[in-house]
């Protein structure tokens, strides 16, 4: 297709995306760095053969996604499982005033950013993948259910419970972090 | 309805309802407080994931990145990651072609014939001084001998003979080269043709996999390590990588913040008590709920948490401590410190302490504050890390006269005071020291107002 970007284009479109995505999935940066390399790689080397079914986007998306798990599946058969549990995320940003006018004040309410990025990160660490998945495609990501059902390649109502029963789950985990429930 | 229309909150904050359901999910939200808050929670959530920083690619990802690729190109195919092993199951089933074939080799030449050390004596008994074979030698037992001489090199290989070392040679070489890769190490796993066994991380894999040197063109005897050629940096990198990748473990358990120290515990329960359950005890062992520490308790406790718990009375950097037994028990049920009361009742009450029927609100504006509220109270959570400077903590322990717990909702700012919403719930007496809801806010100087609702 004539229409396809060429490689440099595609790298200065995508690297940046599927590195933030894959640090999201994964929880460090390192881990981020190896696992979004490859799957530019696998999205370069499929390039040519895309044929425009899906929006490109959505492909990089998919081909990212597919290869974090296929990288979680193979770990677990391993046998063992990581967690980098280091405070990686020391921001330089200044805390968010937290909206007061709102009737909940944010959960976070308190913390450095460094400590919130991490707090986040570890709890996401404790969904499960597909859980974890929704999750960073949706609040992080800010796709609609009709992409991230594209994406993962469920249907739409499986998107939308699945990620009723994540947040649901997230909400408990951070509030267990925060306050006494 | 309600439970219906609680699964359908999440879609409904991304609102990916249709018209009718958001309508009567909206007329649903007018009369229901309790998904009224919990929309709040799920939007505040939301928002808190959105507010997770995009970073910038990391410096020379890029050219990482296409120094991977040119690689790849050179290497002649890089495999995706759970591809890659197809090649190694066929190198591992053609090894242990081979292995069979030098089994059964040795076992043909070595039937018949007493079984021939391939020792030095062994090997000098059937050479004379000129290096070669002695006469008597040939016969079946010369085949075992005249290898163990050849490998001492004493013997010239035929061309059958050669070839045949060569191969084990780069046998052993494998085994070696898969060794290094593969922690779980050895010819073994490779052999055993699973898919697991070259571990090597795919993505920093300095000794490229076996095909090359079994495709039969590669020089055999080489190392299997040959192969594309890196440069320092870039073997360094990969070792720090897989350094990195191979030496960290989940090591830290999920609570985030230290144990609390000797002060802290203070409040501890005597050990002697008999109303605590063993599932309260049991509760703390999960790790997030801190709950009545009983000496045993305390023990299995710590151990899966990575703290080493020393002999009774050592200490060190807060993170051992004596168990209770150890400690003088001060505390009293339905006391506490005659002598911090004191202190409280005096000069140094916290501010804006309002009773609201059975249960008050308290609001802490300084570290001390702080932390005379958690000794008054006996709370045994660590204390929020606060910015004084503009935040306080804004508290709702358990009442004095039920012991109930009110567990903070929400506060909102109105003209005149900081309304502070919380739901009662009963707590047995043995709870009292964790029923205590707080909420770090800014600070904010208005008078407080505590509003409980069901």
């Amino acid at each position: 297709m004539s229409n396809l970007p060429d490689e440099n284009e595609f790298l200065a479109q995508n690297a940046a995306l599927v590195y933030n995505l894959s640090l999201r999935l994964v929880g460090n940066p390192a881990d981020a760095e190896d696992l979004a390399q490859d799957a530019l790689l696998r999205a370069l080397k499929a390039l040519p053969g895309f044929r425009g079914e899906s929006s490109l986007s959505t492909w990089v998306y998919r081909i990212t996604v597919n290869t974090w798990k296929n990288r979680v599946r193979s770990e677990k058969r391993r046998g063992f499982w990581r967690t980098v549990s280091l405070n990686l995320f020391t921001g330089e940003e200044a805390d968010e005033e937290p909206a007061f006018k709102a009737p909940d004040p944010p959960l976070d309410a308190g913390l450095e950013a460094g400590e919130r990025e991490t707090m986040i990160q570890e709890a996401l660490a404790e969904l499960d993948e597909d859980d974890r998945a929704v999750i960073v495609l949706r609040d992080i990501e800010d796709k609609p259910y009709r992409e991230i059902a594209a994406v993962l390649r469920v249907p739409e109502g499986t998107v939308k419970s699945r990620l009723s029963r994540a947040r649901e789950a997230l909400r408990r985990k951070l509030k267990n972090r925060l306050t006494v429930p | 309805m309600k439970s219906h229309v609680v699964e359908l909150l999440s879609a409904f904050l991304d609102g990916e309802l249709s018209p009718e359901q958001s309508r009567s999910v909206e007329a649903h939200l007018s009369g229901c407080s309790d998904c009224r808050s919990r929309l709040e929670d799920l939007r505040s959530l939301s928002k808190m994931l959105s507010s997770l920083p995009k970073r910038e690619l990391p410096a020379g990802f890029l050219q990482r990145l296409r120094a991977r690729q040119a690689r790849d190109a050179v290497e002649g195919r890089r495999l995706p990651f759970f591809a890659w092993t197809m090649p190694v199951r066929a190198a591992a089933m053609a090894l242990s072609a081979l292995v069979v074939m030098f089994v059964a080799y040795e076992g043909l030449r070595e039937r018949g014939s007493a079984a021939l050390p391939a020792s030095q004596e062994a090997a000098d008994s059937f050479l004379d001084k000129g290096g070669a074979v002695k006469p008597e030698a040939k016969g079946a037992a010369a085949p075992v001998a005249m290898r163990a001489a050849a490998r001492q090199g004493k013997v010239p290989l035929g061309p059958k003979a050669a070839a045949f070392r060569q191969k084990t040679r780069a046998l052993s070489h494998l085994a070696s080269g898969a060794a290094t890769g593969a922690p779980s190490g050895a010819a073994a796993s490779l052999l055993g043709a699973q898919a697991e066994a070259p571990t090597v991380a795919p993505s920093a894999a300095p000794t490229p996999p076996a095909p090359p040197a079994l495709a039969g063109g590669a020089p055999l005897g080489e190392s299997a390590q040959a192969g594309p050629r890196y440069t320092n940096e870039e073997l360094q990198a990969m070792l720090e990588a897989e350094k990195k990748r191979m030496g960290i473990e989940r090591i830290v358990p999920p609570r985030q913040k230290p144990f609390p120290s000797d002060e802290e515990w203070i409040g501890a329960p005597h050990p002697d008590r008999q109303d605590i359950s063993p599932k309260m005890a049991a509760a703390h062992i999960e790790g997030d709920t801190p709950a009545i520490i009983t000496p045993t308790s305390l023990q299995t406790a710590a151990a899966p948490a990575g703290i080493s718990l020393g002999p009774p009375g050592t200490r060190g950097e807060g993170r051992t401590f004596a168990p209770a037994r150890q400690r003088p028990s001060r505390w009293q049920p339905g006391r506490s410190d005659s002598a911090l009361d004191r202190a409280a009742d005096a000069s140094a009450a916290p501010k804006d302490v309002r009773a609201f029927g059975k249960t008050e609100v308290l609001a802490a504006r300084s570290k001390e504050e702080l932390d005379l509220v958690w000794t008054r109270h006996n709370i045994l959570l660590p204390k929020p890390t606060v910015d004084f400077s503009r935040q306080m903590v804004v508290l709702v322990p358990p009442s004095e006269e039920d012991n109930s717990a009110c567990d903070i909702l929400s506060t909102e700012e109105t003209a005149s005071a900081l309304l502070v919403r919380c739901r009662k719930r009963e707590s047995s007496y043995g709870e009292r020291s964790l029923s205590v809801s707080f909420r770090v806010v800014p600070i904010k100087d208005l008078p407080l107002r505590l509003e409980t609702v069901k």
